[in-house]
């Protein structure tokens, strides 16, 4: 279980979109991490994000703010965020706050890139 | 089953959250917690020391909070105690969770998830101390054999 508390953030680019990877967890000492990488990838001009959440053991609502915040952002550029590989328990909490409602929320990172 | 209970240390940092949930998998683990009860009360946890660490304290010393989680036999029951700012965090305000996506607010969710998360969220003040009693079913699908 090494390493399983610390969060790296790996992204790859895709013609349609820049597809970012959480690994590990998120939460409020550590969300900077995630929420500097994203600022990075919107302010050079990227307007479309697949969060592919495949490696994202957990996230508190330190983290789900940020996703909040970069979904208004891309849809407020005319963009658009979507998210993929939710582990069930993750996407549980999703579920509970509500977040599947107003979020685009695909089974596999293929589904996403074919939703756009 | 040993029913023993798991003690756990720490101070006014949010780096600590990451260690504390590391006890907690191993201690559920060893006590054939079901995972999805295990990531309730990582999650509670982490969203009550969060907001007691990060808005709790009025000044730069250090402060310890102390964890408990004692197996009962059809709950768990986690016992938070600290000497931060009197906050009781037992009638947490409900988000607007059918609101769109640009009028949804984005502060309050913390304490929401807490309540959804637990089964009951008790708050007691003694003294200078703020005592808050967690506890949670462990009605969860038994994990899998390990290996």
């Amino acid at each position: 279980m090494t390493n399983e508390n610390a969060l790296s953030v790996q992204t790859e680019r895709n013609e349609k979109a820049v597809i970012v990877c959480p690994v590990g967890r998120v939460d409020g000492s550590n969300v900077g991490v995630l929420e500097s990488a994203i600022r990075e990838l919107l302010d050079a001009g990227q307007k479309t994000l697949i969060f592919d959440f495949e490696e994202l053991n957990y996230i508190s609502s330190a983290g789900l703010r940020v996703l909040l915040v970069t979904a208004r952002r891309t849809q407020a550029e005319g963009g658009k965020a979507l998210f993929c590989g939710l582990a069930e328990h993750i996407a549980h909490v999703f579920e509970i706050s509500g977040f599947t409602n107003i979020l685009t929320i695909c089974q596999s990172r293929s589904e996403a890139l074919a939703a756009l | 089953m040993n029913e023993e209970t798991l003690e756990i240390s720490l101070v006014n940092d949010l780096k600590e959250i990451a260690r504390v949930a590391e006890h907690i998998d191993e201690f559920c683990a060893s006590q054939d917690i079901a995972l999805e009860v295990a990531y309730a009360i990582n999650l509670a946890l982490d969203e009550i020391l969060t907001n007691t660490i990060s808005y709790g304290y009025d000044d730069d010393a250090p402060h310890r909070i102390e964890i408990s989680v004692r197996p009962e036999v059809e709950a768990l029951v986690v016992v938070i105690v600290d000497d931060s700012a009197a906050f009781d965090l037992s009638n947490a305000p409900t988000p607007d969770t059918g609101a769109s996506l640009e009028e949804r607010p984005l502060g309050g969710l913390g304490l929401f998830l807490v309540h959804q998360m637990m089964d009951s969220v008790e708050y007691r003040r003694e003294g200078e101390r703020n005592i808050v009693t967690l506890k949670k079913n462990k009605t969860g699908e038994q994990r899998p054999e390990d290996g």
